[in-house]
């Protein structure tokens, strides 16, 4: 009898454990639904409706298409200058991206390994220009650009892009690169090997893991990047993608379906990319972050 | 890790070529160093200093005036704009600090757990960081909107008539925390970096609590978080200073309406420039970046960030 009742306690306690541990884990759900619900769900409801025709848009928002309205699509790349921003946006991205790896690898190697006087101020200047809010300073960088003689060009953009984007770039690097053993460069340069082709030849292949991170930072930003596009770009034909979301709501006034069309296509391809390459992409942008 | 002292002891060794090595050093240092450094001079160190000395004088159009002292100083601490920005960003620094920052770290905490579907999580969380701020800002114009809106549909659908009409962006109660909130629960990249360092903390500091009897939610408050302390500094600073350079997505949703409600520096920088206001707006920018400068230092003092 009284091992019963022993029992019985004993039951009743992992009983009432049971019951906090569903709770908990039942909380944690509902946490994180919450966070991709209202992340997720707007997106979701701009794709919905990019199906839909202007009216069921405007009377039942939360209605799901009862036919697939594409016209919305062709409305979108009609009124819209896509193709053409999507070109400007991948030229400037791809040149800057490139610019910025080069010379970034090169600065970070000589500041990783050479003592000399500038180094120390220099390493200290870049870590500041990560951190500071350089959109302070658009006009003074508006006229230097224009005085350049690259005002309202492609180039003058892939230029101050390589620029702003080279003190995380020679950060990430420079630490990077103070991990590898200096043995192999100096075996290499007893044998007789230039500089040049110990850089090029032995180091920049090893530093794949640091390069894949300043490449997913670069790209976004150049990608992403609004201010300055707009400060700089003043012909529609020049426009980048971002500029031309930014004038969605004014060639879109009135037809809500192309305009939501207009944004699928515009943030897909970067979905899509994303998705592929989702480690790199998330362990590029973690890493990026922690080294500032 | 260096091997300026490697090139010294091995060029003792074969004097001769000692001049010709030590040419080469300085050729390559020059050439390889140049090219950031002219970029960082002409794009950084230079507009800086154009902003600074610039903020003393006269200018607003195209031709740059004579020198006027402080006036600009004057005029902008007696700016209620400048004042209403600077509130903003300040409530902004604090969601972002007191609200933004735990809510990433909650969810890495849990997201370390590694509860069922956590990659599919995660995906989503990072999708903002990916979708760039003006799209968002688009989306959120067509998602606040109080005709056809996402959220007013919703508040229909539960019947709270009270609220289902609001225009939320030009209500000057609602406007700001809207904006607030479009943000505010974009973790993803802080989740990340979070999880990241939980990930290195070494499994026996939780074998040991366990043992004592340590719950996992007394291990987490007691292990885990003490031992963030940087990274949660580093994570302020990141976000904050990011709320400094914040533009597109105030620039598209409310650019300062209603009633400069929604006003935050770096916009109204650039408002002031579109009214070529220039000297002006290089006064706003110097107080940006000392603002700047002062969040990177109060933190980095107060998480005693660098230091073990």
């Amino acid at each position: 009898m009284k091992e019963r009742v022993m029992n019985k306690e004993k039951y009743k306690g992992e009983y009432s454990n049971r019951v906090i541990a569903v709770t908990l884990s039942f909380t944690k759900y509902v946490i994180l639904l919450f966070f991709a619900a209202i992340t997720f769900f707007p997106l979701l409801w701009v794709i919905i409706s990019s199906f839909k025709t202007n009216l069921t848009i405007l009377t039942s928002a939360l209605s799901l298409p009862t036919t697939l309205h594409w016209e919305n699509y062709v409305a979108a790349i009609k009124v819209t200058n896509l193709p053409r921003a999507f070109l400007n946006s991948a030229i400037v991205t791809g040149s800057s991206l490139s610019l910025n790896a080069g010379i970034a690898f090169m600065a970070a190697y000589s500041l990783a390994r050479f003592k000399f006087r500038l180094n120390l101020i220099l390493t200290l200047m870049f870590s500041l220009g990560i951190l500071l809010p350089i959109n302070s300073a658009i006009l003074p960088i508006k006229i230097i650009i224009t005085k350049l003689g690259l005002g309202n060009s492609l180039i003058g953009l892939i230029i101050l892009y390589t620029a702003l984007g080279l003190p995380i770039s020679i950060l990430v690097l420079k630490s990077f690169l103070v991990s590898v053993p200096v043995e192999i460069e100096e075996s290499a340069i007893i044998d007789g090997a230039s500089y040049w082709k110990v850089i090029f030849k032995i180091i920049f292949p090893l530093c794949q893991p640091a390069l894949a991170t300043i490449i997913v930072l670069q790209f976004l930003f150049c990608w992403n990047e609004f201010l300055f596009a707009m400060l700089m770009i003043n012909s529609e034909a020049k426009r980048t993608l971002q500029l031309s979301i930014g004038f969605f709501l004014g060639e879109f006034y009135f037809d809500y379906g192309g305009l939501f069309a207009a944004m699928v296509i515009a943030i897909l391809p970067a979905v899509i990319i994303f998705i592929l390459f989702q480690e790199r992409v998330i362990s590029g942008l973690t890493a990026g972050a922690v080294k500032q | 890790m260096d091997f300026s002292n490697f090139f010294r002891e091995n060029l003792k060794k074969e004097k001769g070529k000692l001049v010709e090595r030590k040419r080469e050093v300085i050729f390559f240092l020059i050439v390889t160093v140049a090219p950031a450094f002219i970029l960082f001079t002409i794009f950084y160190l230079l507009p800086i200093v154009t902003l600074i000395v610039t903020s003393f004088f006269k200018w607003d159009s195209m031709k740059i005036g004579g020198f006027i002292g402080f006036k600009n100083y004057i005029k902008m601490f007696g700016d209620p704009i400048f004042h209403q920005a600077l509130r903003n960003n300040l409530s902004w620094s604090l969601c972002a600090t007191f609200l933004h920052i735990p809510f990433a770290l909650g969810v890495a905490l849990i997201l370390y757990t590694r509860p069922k579907g956590w990659k599919i999580f995660r995906t989503v969380y990072f999708l903002p960081h990916i979708i760039s701020i003006t799209a968002f800002a688009v989306i959120f114009r067509s998602v606040f909107n109080p005709s056809f809106g996402l959220l007013n549909a919703i508040l229909g659908a539960l019947g709270i008539e009270k609220y289902s009409t609001m225009n939320w962006f030009y209500n000057e109660f609602w406007a700001w925390k809207v904006i607030i909130s479009t943000w505010l629960f974009h973790i993803g990249l802080l989740t990340m970096i979070f999880l990241a360092k939980i990930t290195e903390i070494p499994v026996e500091l939780y074998e040991a609590a366990r043992i004592d009897g340590a719950s996992s939610t007394k291990q987490a408050w007691y292990i885990t978080i003490p031992l963030l302390r940087h990274v949660i500094g580093l994570c302020s600073i990141l976000t904050v200073a990011g709320g400094l350079r914040y533009f597109e997505g105030l620039y598209i949703m409310t650019n300062g309406a209603p009633n400069w409600k929604t006003e935050i520096l770096a916009l109204y920088i650039y408002q002031q420039v579109t009214l070529l206001h220039y000297s002006y707006a290089n006064t706003l920018g110097v107080a940006l970046l000392v603002i700047g400068f002062l969040v990177i230092l109060m933190f980095v003092k107060s998480f005693r960030i660098g230091e073990e």
